[in-house]
C-alpha cells in the first residue's frame, strides 16, 4: 500500500515533468519523417479500411451482430481504435524504461513517472483517433447519446491499467530482456485473441468466452462498442466489469511488487 | 553541533555482473547464482557540513562518480546508510535526456524537464543559454550536427538555473575548445561564489586544481576506498603522487 501511495504521489508531484516528457515522446517518435504526426493516424486508419475490405468484401462475413444499432463499419472502427491504444501500450509500456535509458541511468529523474508519460503520449493519439471515430459514426447515422458518457470511464480504466502494466513490464523487461522479445511475438496474436473482428457475445464455447472476459483488451473494446453501438451501460454487464477489475488488481499488485523489489536496480542495469 | 547535511556511514556499492540475461533474472528474482562483483565503493564514511565545498579526487574506477550517484540517489548503496538533509542538484551526465534528433531549442526544453526547471524560467534565460552554449546556428537543426561540447555547455549553464541546497558536479566532461573550457570554469567559479551557503561536492580527474580552488577540503579515493582526507593542497599532492 505504501509503495502504491509512493507511485501515486510521485505522479502527482512531478505531473508537469510527466506531461513535458509525454510531449517529447510524441516528438521523438515521429521526428525525422516528413509527414510527422500524420503517421500516427495513417497506420491505424489503413488497418481499419483493410480489415473492413477483407471481411465485408473479401470474406463476405460481416453478418449482423446482435444488438447493434449502427452499421458494422462503425462497430469495427470503434473497437479497433480502442484496440490500437492498448496494443501500443503493450509494447510501448514494456519498453518505456529502456527507451529513456539516458534519463533513467544518468539523471536524477523521477523514473516512476515515465510509464505515465508514455501512456499520456499514446492517449493524445487515441483522442484524435476517437475524434475520427466520432465523425465516422455521425456519417453513418450514429448520433451522440447519453451512453457516450461512458467513454471517459472506459478511457480512464484503460489508461490506469496501461500505466500499471508499463510499470510492471517495463521493470521486468529491463531485468530480463527476452521478456520484451516475447511480448513482441505475443502482440501479433493479441489482435486475434481479443475479439476485435468477431463478436465476443456470439461465441458458443463457454471456456473461450470466460477466457476472453479476463482479457483486459476485450473488456475495453467491448466497452467502447457498448457505448457507441449497443447502448449498454457498464453496470448492465457486472461480470465483465468484475473480471476486468480482477485483472486490474492483479496488475496493480504486480507493479507494486516489481517496483518495491527492483526499481532500485534499474539505473544500474541500464 | 550542526547536523551534517550529508552523512555517509560505511557505504559500499557493488555492481553485480551477470554473464547472461537469464542469470541476471535468476539472480535478482530468486537470489540464485554467484555473480561477479565490481566493488565500486568500500566502507566510505564521510560527513559534510552545510556550506562546505569538498573535492573528490580519484583516477579511473576509483569510485568518484559512483559516490556522487549514491549521494543523489541514482544508485542505491549495497550496504551502509546515506543521509541527505537537503535538496540536490546533480550534474553527473550533462547529455542525459538530450535527443540528438531534435533541434537545440527542443533540447533546451528537454534538458530543463530533466532538471525540473519550469518553462517560464527557461524562456527568461533562453537567449543567455543559447549565447553561452554557442547554439545560435543549431536552434533549428538536429543537435547531432552540433559539436558535442556545445550540448555539455548548454547543460552546464542550465544546471545553475536551479537553486538547491547541495550541488554535485562531475567535471569529467568535454566542453570542446580551451576557450570553451575557460568560459565554463568562469561560470562555475562565479556561480559557486554566488552561493556561499550551498554545499558542493565536485569531482574531476583532470581539472582538479581548478576544482580544488573552490573547495574547503578534499578526499582521495582509490578502488572505492577513502585513502586520504585533508586540505585541498595535501590531497592533490597525495593524488598526483599516486598517479605516478
Amino acid at each position: 500500500m505504501h509503495s502504491l501511495l509512493e507511485i501515486v504521489k510521485a505522479n502527482i508531484k512531478y505531473r508537469q515533468q510527466t506531461l513535458e516528457l509525454a510531449k517529447s515522446n510524441l516528438n521523438k517518435t515521429y521526428r525525422g519523417s516528413d509527414l510527422g504526426f500524420v503517421w500516427a493516424f495513417a497506420k491505424p486508419t489503413m488497418y481499419i479500411f483493410v480489415f473492413y475490405f477483407a471481411i465485408t468484401i473479401g470474406f463476405k462475413s460481416s453478418k449482423d451482430i446482435p444488438g447493434l444499432i449502427c452499421p458494422y463499419f462503425v462497430w469495427l472502427t470503434i473497437g479497433m481504435i480502442a484496440f490500437f491504444y492498448m496494443r501500443d501500450m503493450v509494447l510501448g509500456g514494456a519498453s518505456c524504461f529502456r527507451r529513456y535509458k539516458p534519463i533513467v541511468s544518468k539523471a536524477s529523474y523521477p523514473i516512476i513517472t515515465i510509464p505515465t508519460s508514455v501512456a499520456l503520449s499514446f492517449l493524445f493519439v487515441h483522442v484524435i483517433m476517437m475524434g475520427i471515430g466520432i465523425i465516422i459514426s455521425l456519417i453513418f447515422g450514429c448520433y451522440p447519446s447519453i451512453y457516450w458518457l461512458q467513454i471517459p470511464f472506459y478511457s480512464i480504466l484503460m489508461v490506469v491499467f496501461s500505466i500499471f502494466w508499463s510499470i510492471a513490464t517495463g521493470i521486468f523487461s529491463v531485468i530480463y530482456r527476452d521478456f520484451y522479445n516475447l511480448l513482441q511475438v505475443l502482440n501479433q496474436a493479441l489482435f486475434w485473441l481479443s475479439a476485435i473482428l468477431f463478436d465476443v457475445n456470439s461465441i458458443s464455447s463457454h471456456t473461450a468466452k470466460t477466457v476472453l472476459m479476463f482479457n483486459p483488451i476485450t473488456f475495453i473494446v467491448e466497452g467502447y462498442r457498448n457505448a457507441f453501438c449497443r447502448h449498454i451501460w457498464f453496470f448492465q454487464e457486472p461480470e465483465k466489469l468484475g473480471c476486468y477489475m480482477i485483472m486490474m488488481v492483479l496488475m496493480i499488485i504486480s507493479s507494486i511488487v516489481m517496483y518495491k523489489k527492483f526499481i532500485k536496480h534499474i539505473p544500474d542495469i541500464l | 553541533m550542526d547536523k551534517p547535511i550529508i552523512k555517509l556511514d560505511k557505504v559500499s556499492k557493488d555492481f553485480l555482473l551477470y554473464k547472461t540475461n537469464m542469470r541476471r533474472f535468476a539472480g535478482l528474482v530468486f537470489g540464485l547464482g554467484n555473480p561477479s562483483r565490481k566493488h565500486a565503493l568500500k566502507d566510505v564514511s564521510m560527513e559534510v557540513k552545510k556550506g562546505e565545498k569538498i573535492l573528490v579526487l580519484g583516477g579511473a574506477e576509483a569510485g568518484c562518480t559512483t559516490l556522487l550517484r549514491v549521494i543523489c540517489g541514482l544508485s542505491n548503496p549495497t550496504s551502509g546508510t546515506v543521509n541527505v538533509n537537503g535538496s540536490i542538484m546533480e550534474l553527473i551526465a550533462p547529455n542525459a535526456g538530450l535527443d540528438v534528433e531534435q533541434n537545440a531549442e527542443e533540447n533546451i526544453y528537454l534538458k530543463a524537464n530533466v532538471f525540473g526547471i519550469k518553462r517560464d524560467i527557461i524562456k527568461e534565460h533562453f537567449d543567455e543559454i543559447v549565447e553561452f552554449a554557442g547554439l545560435k546556428k543549431f536552434l533549428r537543426v538536429p543537435l547531432k550536427q552540433a559539436p558535442k561540447g556545445l550540448a555539455n555547455k548548454m547543460a552546464l549553464i542550465m544546471y545553475f538555473l536551479q537553486e538547491k541546497d547541495i550541488m554535485l558536479i562531475d567535471l569529467n566532461f568535454s566542453t570542446g575548445t580551451l576557450e570553451s573550457r575557460d568560459q565554463c570554469r568562469d561560470l562555475i567559479k562565479q556561480q559557486v561564489e554566488a552561493r556561499p551557503d550551498a554545499t558542493m561536492i565536485i569531482t574531476s580527474n583532470q581539472q582538479f586544481t581548478f576544482a580544488g580552488s573552490m573547495c574547503d577540503r578534499a578526499i582521495v579515493l582509490e578502488k572505492g576506498k577513502v585513502v586520504f582526507e585533508g586540505s585541498v593542497e595535501e590531497s592533490i599532492a597525495e593524488f598526483t603522487e599516486k598517479c605516478k
